[in-house]
């Protein structure tokens, strides 16, 4: 596949061990992966080109830059809301916390691939 | 709040002196008193058939902070949350020890200043010597610092398991990666590895997931999700999952033709159902066909899970609903389990009103019934 058609997907984590196989998986999909490591980076990010982001529910740090904040952000923004984006966590009431920021979809953890690529496909 | 004239414990006994029925008592009645009031950490206290309170000791003095003289003749709701009473709790207490001959309280009861703590003991009906039910003898403890022990343990739980699915995901994920290189490469024998190696995370899970379903039943976070679903598409659906795991085994199915519809949580009453069929699975031979029924009856849909296996034992029938009981056959071959399905189910069918139990014959086989209330949408 040229690389001007590969669908682009933005991982937003700041687990390293997620991260990491969570791209080589979706590279070997065909995908073009980017990632964010904390929720700082991705506010400051003005357009965070994607076809379709997967959201980390729970990331350390600053206060308003949880996933939630994130997602409400991105999908309140002219330039974002179309964008897909999937949160995942291991909370079981991670769903409604999901549904509730504006999230299109929502995987509980721990997840396989194969789970995930079927949501994925959904969107794009 | 009910409340009986003061003064009616002392002229009730008065009668009872008159009638002479309880001259034995009488000799002792100072001993008694003493023995109960020695009793200062337990609640001690009786009440007349209404349930206003009749006697009251130092022990509950000092548990609920009412004086003998401002309790005596009040109506023993005022120590149960307004909750509770709303729920018609301490009717349905003193009824259920009337039937049963006793009553085992675990709830949070109310003192004196508003607070609660989290009372254990039991509730007796208070007969005198000809057998004429006089009353009740309410014994109580404080364990509200056991409980908040318990509340830790149960939240730490929570928090272990919660905290370990993402590690999981992550071994998950690298197992995958692994698999799929491997699968390109051709090597049988490590594809086979590591392909058990990827099934072991979902395993944990289940675990994992009985654990946090431990934790949520005993905070009373059990949340349930009702919905009006057909109940034998649904056993369908699950009889299906079953077999994609064990495909070697016959399962039938028989439909109840009528009272199709369940409002029960679909997922929650899932979990139950697998559980009852798995065990039927591991709990009999291969060559045993498993049966499922759906019936009805004037209250209740009924769903009932029959196998040919080894059975449980009479003694055994009502602790293998206990948390973390196995069954001794279980133990004796080796079947893997932690003791918490039938444990978890109980709870979920308890929190629909509904029952389950079941009927064995040791070397025959078993039945489990699950039993959901009727409910119709309008």
């Amino acid at each position: 596949m040229n690389i001007i058609n590969k669908k682009t997907i933005l991982i937003v984590d700041d687990n390293k061990y997620i991260l990491k196989p969570l791209s080589l998986l979706l590279f070997s999909l065909g995908y073009l992966v980017k990632t964010i490591t904390n929720g700082k980076d991705a506010m400051v990010m003005q357009k965070p080109f994607a076809d379709a982001i997967l959201l980390d529910m729970h990331l350390q740090g600053i206060k308003g830059q949880d996933g939630p904040d994130i997602c409400m952000k991105l999908k309140e923004a002219e330039e974002t809301k179309h964008i897909p984006i999937i949160m995942f966590s291991a909370d079981s009431n991670g769903r409604r916390i999901a549904e509730e920021s504006g999230a299109d979809d929502f995987i509980e953890k721990p997840f396989s691939m194969t789970n995930l690529a079927k949501k994925i496909e959904k969107y794009i | 709040m009910p409340q009986s004239k003061k003064g009616k414990y002392s002229s009730k006994l008065s009668d009872d002196k008159k009638s002479g029925s309880h001259g034995s008592f009488r000799a002792n009645d100072d001993f008694f008193r003493m023995m109960v009031e020695s009793l200062n950490g337990y609640s001690v206290f009786t009440t007349d058939k209404k349930g206003n309170i009749s006697s009251w000791n130092v022990g509950s003095e000092k548990t609920f902070g009412y004086k003998e003289k401002d309790i005596i003749g009040k109506n023993m709701s005022l120590i149960f949350t307004a909750e509770d009473i709303r729920n018609s709790i301490p009717q349905k207490e003193i009824k259920e020890s009337e039937k049963k001959g006793k009553f085992i309280e675990e709830r949070n009861l109310i003192k004196k200043d508003g607070s609660f703590f989290w009372a254990s003991g039991l509730l007796y009906p208070l007969k005198d010597k000809k057998g004429i039910h006089r009353g009740f003898t309410f014994i109580l403890i404080d364990r509200s610092k056991e409980k908040e022990i318990d509340k830790r343990k149960d939240d730490f739980i929570s928090t272990a398991t919660h905290e370990l699915k993402t590690p999981i995901t992550s071994m998950r994920l690298f197992a995958e990666i692994v698999e799929k290189q491997t699968e390109e490469r051709g090597d049988l024998i490590a594809l086979e590895s590591v392909r058990e190696l990827n099934v072991q995370p979902d395993r944990l899970t289940a675990l994992m997931n009985y654990l946090l379903d431990v934790a949520k039943i005993q905070q009373g976070r059990l949340e349930l999700n009702k919905t009006f679903f057909d109940v034998n598409q649904f056993i369908e659906g699950i009889i299906l999952m079953v077999k994609s795991i064990s495909k070697d085994r016959t399962i039938s199915f028989t439909k109840n033709k009528n009272n199709k519809e369940i409002y029960a949580d679909k997922e929650r009453i899932g979990q139950v159902l697998t559980n009852l069929i798995s065990n039927a699975v591991k709990y009999s031979d291969k060559e045993n066909e498993i049966i499922v029924k759906s019936t009805y009856n004037k209250n209740n849909i009924i769903i009932c899970v029959q196998d040919f296996g080894s059975g449980i034992p009479k003694a055994e029938q009502k602790l293998i609903f206990n948390r973390f009981y196995r069954a001794n056959s279980a133990i004796g071959q080796h079947i893997s389990g932690i003791g918490l399905g039938l444990y978890v189910a109980m709870q979920i069918v308890k929190a629909h009103n509904g029952k389950i139990w079941v009927e064995s014959t040791e070397n025959k086989g078993s039945t489990f019934y699950l039993s959901i209330p009727k409910k119709t949408k309008n």
